[in-house]
């Protein structure tokens, strides 16, 4: 039977490794995301710059520290009030500012101040106050504070505020990577047994091969593809690290990243991964057209998205009773432990608990999809929208 | 494996039923197909055909009976030496001609190289060369037919099951399947054929069971059960063709005469035998009998006859297993 479930799997990873979505996705989805990532970077920083006039300020009268601040921005300069006056009322600026004798500005505009202008304006007085201040003043203004990060509910663990933002990035890019190569692979999986079913296929190969063979060799099969898909995005994910490091990113803070337990959410992945598709082979099955049974499979990964969408619970109060649950529970726990992994100190009893009952879940899940199979693998056809649409008045 | 099944037969069925909840689909089923036959299996829509197959697989666990194929009680410890063709069939239809046949005769123990070969000679003499490396939705439907019927015989099975075989085939293709079929009974393997079509059951097989309401209504050797059916049907022909018709119908115990290109249809009446007919016309010279025969009605004939019964077990076969060498085990 094992080498009958070998040859399944090696058939069904060749059929799809070579297939156009396969590498459409693996290929076409991080560009996707830098193209999308980019965007959003450019338009935001358009959106803040943007004004809809070009915004003056008057030099007359400028200490020479807030002079020297002002003159290094974007601001049209005006030698004094007037002409300043004369060039608002032309409509050739949107405002000016014009420095008020003491520690301020005045403006005169027909528009709303722009966040960069004010940011301009705020920073030349604390230029000229601290122009006037010890020089052991002007360094604690520079530098207030040495942050240090403490993981929730372990803070003996600290890390810096590079660090930190570079493990936010890594807490929800890796269950992202693992989320979406679970989900591509579940509906390849959903779509094979489907067809499968739908042309009859399915009644030769269980002359040929037992059931639960069948089934175990379609879930590593397409289990293994979904490693590629990962294993590939990981190096793509190294090639851009080292790319970083040549453009200047701390080489510390890429050493600091909690990397063992990236790995470790590897345990959470293959478990959520046979859940998933042993959930999918049982309704691809029972469904049996292939469309229909992408459908519902998409339901039934709702677990998987929805610790995505209690993102600031999971970052903010990852210790928290429901962020725990979320951890534990077997159909969210594949996304949401990995996060609290990467971000807090998980106690270990929760650690094994979820990891337990996500082990069990999977092999009770598998057992009940070969049950599925061997019922539904000779019956008709599910028609689920349209038994939907019959009991809709 | 089992002692009490005689050696030539590759399936032995007795007393085979089937339930699905409070539905009957096969009830009391018995027959057996020998070793190398063709064996025609019959039957309207509804009659238990699939069911029987699927049984005959290991697919489906009967309600009652005994099931023994190629010698084994465990269907599914031989699946390996049996190919199955179901009715409605389909493919992979993004994968390469050969990566598909090498995957299911994998799956059936044949190794990858020698696959390859049996692949290349199996589409040559299938009338398909060279089209390992094309993609099967590329194909044509009768040539993805073609290439399913390949897959299903690559591992050189001595039970073969094949449902509808030649539906959706033009006449060219057809007789391409129909002498490869015959290449396979003459090398020996066992087939078992489903189809409506009882041309193909009366050129092809040696032997048919005929399903109705989940019962045997027909079982045995082909020409035993024209022979069986050919009832009070006679046709003649004189050598003066003109006066024939009316001669024929004066004759005693003809209650019908119809003249037709081929002779004249005599029908009986029902105290009159074909030998007490054949004596009344050697009895008169003048006649100058040119062919006498009885007439042998077609199995769609009879199909329809016995299909259009609404009550099967009024033409009841008996129970063919009490004598398998009965060739004439057919409904009365």
């Amino acid at each position: 039977m094992i080498r009958a479930a070998g040859r399944v799997a090696r058939f069904e990873y060749m059929r799809h490794v070579r297939s156009k979505q396969f590498l459409g996705t693996t290929f076409g989805m991080p560009v996707f995301m830098l193209l999308i990532g980019g965007f959003a970077a450019w338009s935001g920083s358009t959106a803040q710059n943007a004004t809809a006039h070009p915004w003056g300020y008057v030099a007359a009268g400028l200490p020479p520290a807030a002079a020297d601040v002002l003159a290094a921005t974007d601001l049209r300069p005006f030698t004094d009030v007037k002409t300043a006056a004369a060039a608002l009322a032309a409509g050739t600026v949107g405002g000016y500012a014009a420095h008020d004798g003491a520690l301020g500005f005045r403006v005169t505009a027909w528009e709303p101040l722009p966040d960069g202008v004010s940011d301009s304006l705020s920073e030349a007085i604390r230029a000229e106050a601290l122009s006037a201040a010890p020089p052991a003043l002007r360094a604690a203004f520079d530098e207030p504070a040495t942050i240090v990060y403490a993981l929730a509910a372990a803070p003996d663990h600290v890390r810096s505020a590079d660090t930190l933002w570079a493990t936010l990035a890594v807490a929800f890019a890796v269950p992202l990577a693992l989320t979406l190569a679970v989900l591509f692979s579940t509906t390849l999986l959903v779509t094979a047994v489907a067809e499968e079913k739908a042309n009859r296929l399915i009644e030769c190969l269980a002359t040929s091969v037992a059931p639960l063979a069948l089934v175990g060799g379609k879930v590593v099969g397409l289990g293994l593809l979904a490693l590629t898909q990962l294993g590939i995005w990981a190096a793509g994910a190294a090639a851009a690290a080292v790319v970083g490091l040549r453009l200047g990113v701390p080489g510390a803070t890429v050493a600091a990243m909690p990397w063992p337990t990236v790995a470790l959410a590897g345990i959470w992945l293959i478990g959520g991964y046979l859940v998933q598709a042993a959930l999918v082979v049982g309704l691809g099955i029972a469904i049996g057209e292939p469309r229909e049974a992408q459908q519902v499979a998409g339901f039934a990964s709702l677990g998987l998205v929805l610790p995505f969408s209690l993102a600031g619970l999971l970052v903010f109060r990852p210790a928290s009773p429901a962020a725990v649950w979320l951890s534990i529970l077997p159909l969210t726990s594949p996304v949401a432990m990995p996060i609290r992994l990467l971000l807090s100190a998980v106690p270990l009893q929760q650690a094994v608990l979820s990891a337990a009952l996500l082990a069990l879940t999977a092999v009770l899940a598998l057992w009940a999809a070969g049950a599925v199979f061997r019922w539904a693998m000779l019956r008709p056809p599910i028609r689920w929208r349209r038994r939907v649409n019959a009991a809709l008045p | 494996m089992s002692g009490d099944v005689p050696p030539d037969r590759a399936v032995q069925v007795s007393h085979l039923v089937k339930h699905y909840g409070a539905s009957v689909a096969v009830d009391d089923l018995s027959f057996d197909v020998r070793s190398g036959e063709i064996f025609g299996l019959l039957g309207p829509n509804g009659a238990g055909k699939t069911s029987t197959i699927r049984m005959l697989l290991g697919l489906l666990v009967p309600t009652d009976g005994e099931i023994e194929v190629l010698g084994a009680r465990d269907v599914r410890s031989v699946l390996p030496r049996i190919g199955y063709l179901p009715e409605e069939r389909g493919l992979y239809r993004d994968v390469r001609v050969d990566d598909c046949l090498v995957y299911l005769a994998g799956l059936k123990g044949v190794p990858r190289a020698e696959a390859r070969r049996r692949i290349t000679v199996g589409l040559a003499a299938l009338d398909l060369p060279g089209i390992e490396r094309r993609v099967i939705k590329t194909l044509s439907r009768g040539q993805q037919q073609k290439v399913q019927f390949l897959a299903t015989v690559v591992h050189r099975p001595e039970l073969l099951i094949i449902d509808e075989p030649f539906s959706g085939l033009d006449p060219v293709n057809t007789r391409v399947l129909r002498d490869f079929l015959l290449g396979l009974r003459a090398a020996g393997t066992t087939i078992v054929m489903c189809t409506h079509q009882m041309n193909r059951i009366e050129e092809l097989c040696d032997r048919l069971l005929m399903l109705q309401g989940g019962r045997s209504v027909l079982y045995g050797g082909v020409q035993a059960i024209r022979r069986a059916h050919s009832g009070d049907r006679v046709r003649v022909v004189l050598a003066d063709e003109a006066t024939a018709s009316a001669r024929l119908a004066d004759l005693p115990g003809v209650a019908e005469a119809v003249p037709g290109a081929d002779g004249v249809m005599l029908r009986l009446a029902p105290t009159t035998t074909h030998a007490a007919l054949l004596a009344s016309l050697a009895a008169q010279p003048e006649l100058a009998v040119q062919r006498f025969e009885v007439y042998l009605p077609s199995l769609e004939e009879i199909f329809l006859k016995v299909a259009g019964d609404d009550d099967p077990t009024a033409d009841p076969t008996g129970d063919p297993t009490d004598d398998p060498t009965d060739e004439t085990g057919a409904a009365a």
